[in-house]
């Protein structure tokens, strides 16, 4: 199932940074611990025993209640971050969507607004300064994938919309 | 380049590029038909006539006739040659894309010139033919005793190559004309350049302008130094022509030297905002005033001198007062289309002036600058440093005009007697300084220059138009 | 989630409600047949800087001149100070963007044959200030910007940076009640433009003056205290 995960994942979501192997199971036993999830029958299809986890009804709640929840923006690259984004434009709903993105920029720019204040009363200490440099050009860089990405689905639905029917 | 890209570049381009050549081609119109009469006056031959104005009759005067249409193609070609500067920044726009691929500078002032003469070209085949409809149109023979008199010479035609050579040559000079007006802005980016000051006014044209003007005033004692009553006419004729053309070069390349003066006399002084802005431009860009002014000043110079000329001989001769008074009239007119021929290059220069600031403008407007207040300050940019130099080319003429002609003429009293006017007397008068005629003379000149000034501003409205502003919403 | 490699402190809005000195109220504007604005509104508090940004295209420049009263709306209503101005006439609207507003662009708004203190002085002029007060005006302003080594110099003697603070300090001198501020940065690079806007919001923020700025550039808009995002002609 970690393998089956992770090259999934990998796949899907170019954009985050590979999941490495021990963190896919360790992952997994945390949420069957929490009851979000749940280890169906074992299946042995040509080669080594492979055990499906399914969500149980508790799982898809926090999953939904994951995807509109805000990531706290961080000057790093965000596994939750871009793969939330990418679900939430893919998936959800328009209205639902736009919503959490406003939300999601409004925080970015709330770390920004601190960053650079920083910046504006304390310009003659080079380390602080260097260091919010490049966590405000991480965050902005986020917040213009994220302007792009919006633009992108627009007219690809725009486009979707304005073809005939099947 | 080759030639078929250089016409299509020439002819191609929007509303001010129409408005550009619809003006010289209007320029050149007039300058080809100027020039036809001057030729068809030229021509008249002793079988031809009799005309009823003297002026046509005498083939004395001929000559006076013919150099008057010349000298008015001046400023009417140099008129032509600023309306290649109309609207030249767009189109500069346009052909810098050709600058980018590698065009010389002096491409695109070919360019420029060669329209300039394509217009121009059609502005003269239209005068050639607004010539021979006028010959045809204007005819008026009438009886008059034995003879037909007519009022024009409509019955001579000059030779039909004699026709072709001004059609053709006019379109050449206007080109050459054009490339000469465009040169200087080529070379000088319109604007002050990075870094460097603008260098202070030079005294050369004070003092061409003050050995020329003070050698006419005193030409009567310098014809007795040199003795020239007992030397050839050329030489007195000479020596004049120099005195003249280093008084009207002082005065030409003078209004640069004012402007940057008057600037720099101002800028510290003045509290209003137009005026501070006006002077600060004066210094920053003084040559742009002596372009446009110099046409003007070369006429009301010419002018001044007619009107001491004037005096003199309406003083000095009895008989044909009215022939004389009435040619005079007809010098005053041609002067005065002159000036105002060469007024309309003030047009040209204020409202490039504006076109070419039209983002800072824009900006200044939006900013609160009230528009007013930027009309003003562009009236006196492009005004105040002429105002000397007007006074001053008026003071010239009509003192060379003393000086060449005398103070002193002798007037004939005459009398009526057995109903036949008859000299009595002879007695030396002093020639009055004819102070109305100088008057009209700069305040009309001074008045048109406003009036032209004035209406090129009609562009400030359409340049601070906040869509300048916009480089993207 | 990693550490954040420095802590900055959190940044705090004031808990009491500020007056609004500047609204708009679905406004409509349109460009020939395009409709720029659709019905847009905005508030400016007394004070705060607002960052309206938007990609290009969406009218947020064409908010600012329509809030500042350089175009004239279809329909709508911008009050300043609780008095309706989008129906004054053109003198009326000019002599208040030469008094209480301030006004800033990308570029070429300085004139370029003018000093820089008589740039800055040109707005008390035209209030009828007498010339020595209002250059000595001008002198103090470029000075609190940090400039004052440039007031005798012209704008084409100076970097982008150094004039477009010479412009804050002309958009300035008449202590306005808001700045307007079109893309400040947008012609300058990362550090020229993080000097002057520094500069500007410290005098802003010192003379109490609000400030609407529209920019598309995030790292810009970080520097307001509050943002609004203008997407095709409204405010998302």
């Amino acid at each position: 199932m970690s393998t089956g995960l992770k090259r999934e994942h990998d796949a899907r979501f170019p954009v985050a940074r590979p999941l490495a192997f021990g963190q896919v199971y360790a992952t997994l036993e945390r949420l069957r611990a929490r009851g979000l999830v749940h280890a169906a029958a074992s299946v042995k299809v040509d080669g080594p025993e492979r055990t499906p986890y399914a969500m149980t009804e508790a799982g898809r709640a926090e999953l939904e209640r994951w995807l509109t929840e805000v990531e706290a923006p961080s000057p790093f690259v965000s596994n939750p971050l871009s793969v939330k984004v990418t679900l939430a434009l893919l998936t959800t709903d328009e209205a639902v969507a736009e919503d959490y993105l406003r939300r999601q920029r409004e925080a970015h720019l709330q770390r920004m607004r601190e960053y650079t204040r920083l910046k504006v009363e304390r310009p003659s200490s080079l380390l602080e300064v260097l260091a919010a440099d490049y966590a405000l050009t991480h965050l902005d860089a986020d917040l213009r994938w994220i302007d792009a990405a919006m633009s992108r689905v627009a007219d690809l639905n725009k486009e979707i919309h304005s073809c005939p029917g099947p | 380049m080759r030639t078929s890209t250089l016409l299509r570049l020439a002819t191609t381009g929007g509303r001010q590029d129409g408005l550009r050549i619809t003006a010289t081609a209007v320029g050149a119109a007039a300058g080809t038909v100027a020039l036809l009469c001057a030729l068809t006056v030229a021509t008249i031959g002793s079988g031809d006539g009799p005309y009823s104005s003297d002026l046509l009759d005498q083939r004395g005067l001929h000559a006076g006739v013919v150099m008057t249409f010349v000298l008015l193609c001046v400023p009417l070609l140099t008129f032509v040659g600023q309306c290649s500067r109309i609207g030249a920044p767009a189109r500069d726009r346009r052909l810098a894309s050709l600058r980018m691929a590698g065009a010389r500078p002096g491409d695109v002032t070919l360019i420029a010139a060669v329209e300039s003469g394509i217009a121009a070209g059609a502005g003269a085949i239209a005068g050639l033919l607004v010539y021979l409809a006028g010959r045809r149109i204007l005819d008026d023979p009438t009886a008059r005793g034995a003879e037909v008199v007519r009022s024009l010479p409509t019955d001579v035609l000059p030779p039909w190559w004699a026709l072709l050579a001004i059609a053709a040559g006019l379109p050449l000079a206007a080109t050459l004309f054009s490339a000469v007006a465009l040169r200087r802005v080529a070379v000088t980016p319109f604007g002050v350049l990075r870094g460097r000051r603008p260098a202070p006014p030079r005294a050369l044209p004070a003092v061409l302008l003050g050995l020329g003007a003070g050698g006419m005033a005193v030409f009567a004692a310098i014809v007795e130094l040199l003795d020239l009553d007992h030397r050839p006419f050329v030489l007195g004729a000479a020596l004049f022509t120099v005195l003249f053309a280093a008084a009207a070069i002082g005065l030409i390349l003078g209004t640069a030297s004012v402007a940057s003066v008057l600037g720099r006399f101002l800028a510290p002084r003045v509290r209003r905002a137009s005026l501070l802005i006006a002077s600060r431009r004066m210094i920053a860009l003084p040559s742009s005033a002596g372009r446009t002014g110099s046409a003007i000043m070369l006429a009301v110079l010419i002018a001044a001198l007619v009107e001491g000329l004037r005096v003199n001989i309406l003083l000095s001769t009895n008989h044909s007062q009215e022939f004389y008074a009435s040619t005079f009239d007809l010098i005053d007119l041609a002067l005065a289309l002159a000036i105002v021929i060469a007024a309309a290059g003030l047009l040209v220069n204020a409202a490039e002036g504006i076109v070419s600031r039209r983002r800072t403008y824009a900006a200044l407007v939006a900013a609160g600058m009230p528009r007013p207040v930027l009309a003003r300050a562009a009236l006196a940019e492009t005004l105040l440093p002429l105002i000397p130099g007007v006074v001053l080319a008026a003071a010239t003429g009509i003192l060379a005009a003393r000086g060449v002609f005398g103070t002193r003429v002798q007037h004939l009293d005459t009398a009526i007697v057995d109903d036949r006017q008859v000299n009595v007397a002879a007695r030396m008068v002093n020639v009055p300084v004819p102070w109305t005629q100088l008057g009209i003379l700069v305040g009309g000149s001074l008045a048109v220059m406003l009036v032209t000034t004035a209406i090129g501003l009609l562009f400030l409205r359409s340049a601070s138009d906040p869509d300048e502003l916009r480089t993207a919403a | 989630m990693p550490r954040p490699m420095i802590t900055p402190a959190p940044h705090v809005v004031s808990a009491t409600a500020p007056e609004v000195v500047l609204s708009g109220r679905e406004l409509v504007k349109s460009y020939g047949s395009s409709l720029a604005l659709r019905g847009a509104s905005v508030e400016l508090r007394r004070g705060e800087i607002l960052a309206v940004t938007g990609p290009s295209g969406s009218g947020k420049s064409t908010l600012l001149l329509c809030l500042a009263g350089v175009l004239r709306l279809d329909s709508g209503e911008i009050r300043f100070d609780g008095r309706r101005i989008d129906d004054a006439g053109e003198s009326a609207r000019s002599a208040l963007r030469r008094r209480e507003f301030g006004v800033l662009f990308q570029f070429g708004q300085l004139v370029a044959e003018m000093t820089a203190a008589e740039n800055v002085a040109l707005p008390l002029l035209l209030g009828g200030a007498r010339r020595r007060p209002a250059q000595a005006a001008a002198r103090g302003w470029l000075a609190r910007l940090g400039i004052a080594e440039l007031s005798d110099e012209l704008p084409s003697e100076m970097s982008g940076g150094q004039s477009q603070r010479v412009a804050v300090a002309r958009a300035l001198v008449t202590e306005p009640a808001v700045l307007f501020a079109d893309e400040p940065t947008g012609a300058l690079d990362t550090l020229a433009g993080e000097a002057v806007m520094t500069e500007l919001t410290r005098v802003a923020r010192d003379a109490g003056t609000a400030v609407l700025l529209v920019t598309h550039d995030a790292r810009v808009a970080s520097y307001g205290d509050r943002e609004i995002v203008v997407r095709d002609g409204l405010i998302r």
